[in-house]
């Protein structure tokens, strides 16, 4: 009967987490652009410094994405070029964060050029990254929609059909 | 000129390496030896080039093991990836937020320390300069501040009991003008050298007088000092006059058209303007189209010429408001 309970308390466990994973990424996408959109305003209307910048966006954006927002400006302020503090914020975080590899390559593509660019330049590949998030986010909320159900109901399935089999 | 605290200059010509150049690049610079940092006026960087130091009285190289070498060919070769990274610091990766300070051809690092810089000039439609890119050379110019260093002009000015003569430092580039301007504020802000006490308000345009960095002063001004930190010279003069009431104006490196006419403004609201020029004499620097009727209408009543014939500072001639010499120091 324990067996029993900790079989299906485990594999549903693994179905709500991957589920969750479905329902999170497109949030954190729309929580990356909303941070890309605030970091815009900084540099055209403030002419804040990039670390100033990031900080200021990480104060106004929701947990967990802000945190990413935060260690790129510790990693600036601790004298790294832009491309490598945004590459390392982006190594520590992908693990905690839903975001697949390929949602963080509009931030790399700016790191590329975030510190020589200029005013205008740097708005565009702004927008640029913005529109890629866009369309990101729009195949993240497809997959949650097939995918996010799946799995919890999966991951239950599963587990009374191994109690099933067990017994 | 008098010098000041040494080993706080050694530490504060550290800081701004520290903050500027890469950390080995940093350590070789850690390894020059005291007495030489003392007298470092200027790093010159530039791409694929040694590494070039210019003291007070020379300049010399830097080599790979950070010893001080006189032939360039020991001199270690700044890299482009070094000079870039430099970029980076200089600008906190943020060449959007100092595209003005760019566009005049330097930045201002914390200190008050200048780093001019040459590279690809970009045009606008108009032709105008908009900016610089491809950066390839720096040019760091340590501020340094010299208490005292103004004792030498004020018998010159010393002239009266309430107010100070108008005065303009004229020499070329590097011979400590802006360290006796910034002493010379601080000595009438305190009322020193038997100058009367004034109101000073310093248009410190290049962040470069004060030193100012997150609202606090690297360099002492005196008690009775504002400063106008980054703004315009011509403006600045005229919103101190309105809003300020200042008895004594001090605005460095004057040289536009609308920097003279600002400076006629204050000659007749009564304000005395202490400021620098660049020019070799005093001929020179009338001769220039947008100063010379600031020589026509005496706006300044004491002309002093600075050089580095005996190092920063020296004093070559001063001149009355008609250009009469009125001392020639040996």
């Amino acid at each position: 009967m324990i067996g029993s309970i900790l079989t299906l308390t485990a594999t549903s466990g693994i179905g709500f987490s991957v589920a969750r994973s479905y329902r999170d990424r497109p949030k954190q996408i729309a929580l990356l652009a909303q941070g890309l959109r605030l970091l815009r305003q900084e540099v055209e209307f403030a002419q804040v410094p990039l670390p100033l910048a990031l900080s200021h966006v990480a104060d106004l954006l929701p947990k967990p994405v802000n945190l990413l927002f935060r260690q790129m400006a510790t990693n600036l302020e601790e004298q790294k070029n832009a491309g490598e503090a945004i590459d390392e914020a982006i190594v520590s975080f992908e693990k905690k964060l839903a975001m697949q590899k390929e949602d963080y390559e509009p931030l790399r593509t700016l790191g590329a050029v975030v510190a020589t660019a200029h005013r205008t330049h740097l708005a565009r590949e702004l927008d640029t990254a913005l529109i890629r998030l866009q369309s990101l986010e729009e195949i993240a909320e497809t997959d949650r929609r097939k995918n996010e159900k799946v799995w919890q109901y999966l991951g239950v399935l599963v587990g009374v059909m191994i109690v099933i089999m067990m017994s | 000129m008098n010098a000041g605290n040494s080993s706080e200059k050694v530490v504060d010509c550290l800081n701004v390496l520290r903050i500027l150049c890469p950390p080995p690049l940093y350590q070789l610079f850690c390894q020059i030896p005291e007495t030489v940092l003392q007298q470092l006026e200027e790093v010159r960087f530039r791409q694929h080039a040694p590494l070039q130091l210019c003291l007070a009285q020379e300049d010399c190289f830097l080599n790979e093991r950070g010893k001080v070498v006189k032939d360039w060919r020991e001199g270690l070769v700044v890299s482009e990836d070094w000079l870039q990274r430099m970029v980076q610091s200089a600008t906190q990766s943020s060449l959007y937020a100092m595209e003005e300070d760019i566009k005049r051809g330097f930045l201002t690092l914390p200190g008050g320390h200048r780093l001019g810089i040459a590279g690809r000039a970009v045009l606008s439609e108009t032709g105008s300069l908009r900016s610089i890119r491809n950066i390839t050379s720096l040019a760091l110019r340590i501020a340094k501040s010299h208490i005292g260093a103004s004792r030498v002009l004020a018998p010159y000015i010393s002239i009266s009991k309430h107010r100070v003569p108008s005065l303009l430092l004229i020499s070329p580039p590097q011979c400590g003008k802006t360290t006796l301007l910034r002493d010379l504020a601080r000595a009438c802000s305190q009322g020193e050298y038997q100058l009367p006490a004034q109101k000073v308000v310093v248009v410190d345009e290049r962040s470069e007088l004060a030193g100012i960095v997150e609202g606090m002063r690297t360099f002492d001004l005196g008690p009775r000092t504002d400063v106008l930190d980054g703004c315009p010279k011509a403006e600045g003069m005229m919103l101190a006059i309105r809003s300020l009431s200042p008895q004594v104006l001090v605005t460095d490196e004057i040289g536009r058209m609308e920097d003279g006419q600002a400076i006629l403004e204050a000659a007749y609201a009564g304000v005395t303007v202490f400021a620098t020029a660049h020019a070799a004499s005093l001929e020179e620097w009338r001769m220039r189209p947008s100063m010379r009727p600031l020589f026509e209408q005496q706006a300044f009543s004491r002309y002093a010429v600075i050089s580095r014939r005996r190092g920063p500072g020296t004093l070559e001639a001063v001149y009355d408001a008609n250009g009469k010499t009125l001392i020639v120091p040996r």
